[in-house]
């Protein structure tokens, strides 16, 4: 099974991206929120998702003035009074929460979206299969029925197409009971399959086909710090909103601390992938 | 050594009166290949899925089966699953996995396989069986036929002692279906497995098997060497030759001498009897009012390559037309481009005005939305007469999965003439179908052509298209490079043509089928 050269371990990228999905929709600030737009561009660039992730900015700017808009009406946080709206007052710091908000989905979605593109099937079945071996196969038999099940539906589009029955009452749902029949019928002789080799014999022990490397060592332990100072500058009272009021945040250890585990959790996978193209193009045969 | 044995065997299917299996007795050795025959419904499937515990249907069963001399019923699962391989015949519905690694991979993670051992024994069958380059590709990226030779391997690398194979090759071209047939030989003569297998057409398999044995309603009336099998068959059940091997039904046509099984020995026979065999006159078709023309009709599904290209042919009607091809050469892709769900991208196709055209599928299960037979055919209310001429009354309150794949066959044919279709478009209609049932088939199919209709039928069963085509043609490099009739297409052929060429070449030009050969008496 080929695996890329230097790509990192789906359980280290898996924790890593997933982490930085959850830091990106957490951290809604004037700091944090750019900064995690830029480093989610920045990874999209590394990884190939640069182009789709331009693609998600069409998603998320029709909805950047209607949150500003919400935020500031729906919410009463904040002190510095912009104007009044009948009784309500609209506030700075309600209107730039919900453009932060907007920023920090986008760059969540498109961390997402590099989750995705580096998480394949394969990686997916492998990282379940740790919690249940069923679950892994569930998941390997999903994505192998999809392709199976898209195919029949056109067949059986065709099929009516040609024989006349394009114009039927309800010819969709005809469709799909064709497709589901078929493959109700078929799934007999694949559970049939599964007995013949021995499913439900004894608890499956499923391939383990990653190995962790030497990189891989590495980048979980820069993740594993990263996390523990995130954790530490917390309990020791890092906190910087934009509520109750808008206002550079103060620079003390902790939030030094914080901004450094922040920077390092959202540029890991980037910063290796960067490493690793630098290291084959030194060590590539010639 | 005895592999596997049964004694005084009989299954009844829950409901049924009459027994599937009536006192079965055989016994297979190490390392044989045993062909099971037998018409549809003579319990070759029956008896094989008794073979494997976990596959064994439900049922009522009499007497003994044993592997290794154990009853098969008391071995351990375990055991069962690794000792004991079972491949169905369809390609697609066997498969648990999305990729060829993890499909390899199935049998042995569920029965406790370490990781490490997994791997290796995944790495040891891949190379035997030449699957190195597409171990992490998508299996519905494969063929049929590769998808086949992946099952066989994941049978494999448990290492079975023994392999059951039902209608391997049902659903595969004939280059496929060859190359399947040499690596389950490879596996009987270089690693000693025993292989047990049927097959609907198995006259490449006939001469090779070590064994044969032949079930007829539940029995076994023939078991022994192809040779012995053939005697038997021929001697005293003359009805059943017909789904025999070519050259053993030479017999059918009044020779009392010693029976040919092998394509050399008919061709030894018919040399020493060229005298009394003469070429019958070929039954020339005039075609009909043209229903379909294509004029260098051109079309790609996208810009990196057509499928077909300049492509010209008609057809009118009185006509069965069958179009050869290899697997990916387009040829349900001009069928759809016919039938009009599809537009050429250059040139034209002209229908006849008002034509009503109808399209069998190759796979035809879609095309039953309803739990029994009877709602499919619309009750009866148009097509009476055609559910009788078709043989499907008894069939009617049976739900279509039930059918057999000849019964399908024909019930999905019944649907498609119930509308009075003026050309009938067939995608490999013969597929799954065993030697009586494709007769059966072939002469509704020629009801159809005299009775006016047209017939454009794309298929890669040789056998078929000769016997019954009225022209032919080969579907090659996206176009008709030329078409024919019959016995001037097939008999010109040196690769593609029928088991009763290759006997006859040289010594009577010009006979594709049987039917084309005369005898006088002896």
């Amino acid at each position: 099974m080929k695996y890329r050269v230097g790509k990192l371990h789906p359980l280290v990228l898996f924790a890593a991206l997933l982490t930085a999905v959850a830091l990106a929709s957490s951290e809604i600030n004037p700091v944090l929120s750019p900064a995690s737009l830029v480093f989610a561009l920045l990874a999209a660039a590394e990884f190939g998702f640069l182009k789709k992730s331009l693609m998600l900015f069409k998603v998320t700017l029709p909805f950047f003035i209607p949150l500003i808009v919400l935020n500031a009406l729906f919410s009463g946080n904040g002190v510095t009074v912009l104007f009044n709206f009948f009784d309500h007052s609209v506030t700075l710091e309600a209107v730039m929460y919900g453009a932060f908000s907007i920023i920090s989905l986008t760059a969540a979605m498109i961390w997402a979206g590099c989750l995705g593109e580096m998480i394949g099937p394969d990686e997916t079945v492998f990282l379940f299969g740790r919690i249940s071996p069923y679950l892994a196969l569930i998941i390997s038999m999903i994505i192998g029925l999809i392709p199976k099940m898209l195919d029949r539906m056109e067949e059986v589009r065709i099929l009516r197409k040609i024989n006349g029955n394009d114009k039927e009452k309800h010819a969709v749902l005809k469709d799909i009971t064709a497709v589901v029949f078929q493959s109700l019928e078929m799934s007999l002789e694949t559970a049939s399959s599964m007995r013949a080799r021995g499913y439900g014999v004894c608890r499956p022990k499923r391939l383990a086909p990653y190995k962790m490397r030497s990189y891989d060592c590495i980048a979980l332990s820069v993740y594993a710090v990263c996390i523990a100072l995130l954790i530490v500058s917390k309990a020791s009272g890092y906190y910087y909103n934009v509520y109750p009021i808008l206002s550079a945040p103060e620079m003390t250890w902790q939030t030094w601390m914080f901004y450094f585990a922040f920077a390092g959790i959202m540029l890991l996978p980037t910063v290796n992938e960067t490493a690793q193209k630098i290291i084959w193009n030194k060590r590539k045969p010639v | 050594m005895k592999i596997t044995e049964a004694r005084n065997f009989s299954f009844t299917y829950p409901g049924e009166k009459e027994r599937a299996l009536k006192d079965i007795s055989f016994s297979v050795n190490s390392g044989e290949l045993v062909l099971v025959c037998g018409v549809s419904g003579s319990g070759k499937t029956t008896l094989l899925k008794n073979l494997k515990p976990a596959v064994a249907p439900k049922g009522k069963s009499e007497g003994t089966l044993l592997f290794k001399e154990e009853n098969i019923k008391e071995l351990s699962d375990v055991r069962a699953s690794c000792e004991i391989g079972f491949c169905s015949q369809s390609p697609e519905a066997q498969q648990v996995c999305d990729t060829v690694y993890r499909e390899l991979a199935f049998g042995l993670e569920n029965t406790g396989f370490k990781p490490s051992e997994t791997a290796k024994r995944i790495a040891e069958t891949s190379m035997f069986f030449g699957l190195e380059k597409i171990l992490s590709k998508n299996l519905s990226e494969l063929s049929g036929g590769e998808k086949q030779i992946v099952n066989v391997a994941a049978i494999c690398a448990m290492r079975p002692e023994l392999i059951i194979l039902d209608e391997p090759s049902m659903q595969l071209s004939p280059v496929s279906s060859s190359r399947l047939m040499s690596l389950l030989l490879r596996l009987k003569r270089e690693l000693g497995i025993t292989v047990i297998m049927t097959e609907h057409r198995f006259d490449d398999i006939f001469e090779t098997a070590d064994r044969v044995i032949y079930l007829d309603k539940g029995e076994i009336i023939a078991d022994g060497s192809p040779r012995e099998v053939a005697e038997r068959i021929c001697r005293s059940f003359p009805k059943l030759i017909d789904n025999l091997p070519a050259p053993v039904r030479l017999y059918s046509l009044g020779t009392k001498q010693e029976i040919p099984v092998t394509i050399s020995d008919g061709r030894d026979f018919l040399l020493k009897n060229v005298d009394r065999f003469k070429l019958r006159a070929e039954e020339m078709t005039k075609a009909g009012e043209t229903l379909i023309e294509a004029k260098h009709v051109s079309f790609a599904y996208d810009r990196s390559g057509e499928i077909l290209s300049d492509l010209s042919f008609s057809v009118g009607r009185g006509e069965l037309f069958c179009i050869l091809g290899a697997n990916g050469s387009g040829k349900t892709t001009l069928l759809r481009l016919i039938a009009g769900a599809l537009k050429p991208i250059y040139g034209k196709i002209k229908r006849k005005n008002g034509i009503n055209i109808a399209y069998l599928p190759q796979n035809v299960m879609p095309m039953f939305l309803y739990d029994t037979l009877s709602e499919c055919l619309g009750d009866g209310k148009n097509n009476s007469e055609l559910i009788d001429e078709l043989g499907l009354r008894e069939l009617l309150l049976r739900h279509p999965y039930d059918l057999s794949a000849g019964e399908m066959q024909r019930a999905a044919l019944c649907m498609l003439l119930t509308s009075s279709p003026d050309l009938l478009l067939l995608d490999e209609p013969t597929s799954g179908l065993d030697s009586l049932c494709r007769d059966a088939f072939a002469a509704i199919l020629k009801k159809a052509v005299r009775d006016g209709k047209a017939v454009i039928c794309v298929t890669h069963d040789v056998e078929f298209a000769a016997e019954n085509a009225s022209r032919a043609a080969f579907l090659f490099n996206g176009s008709i490079p030329a078409d024919d009739s019959r016995r001037a297409f097939f008999s010109d052929n040196l690769y593609c043509g029928s088991s009763v060429l290759r006997m006859t070449r040289g010594i009577i030009d010009g006979c594709v089928t049987l039917r084309d050969l005369e005898v006088s008496d002896e």
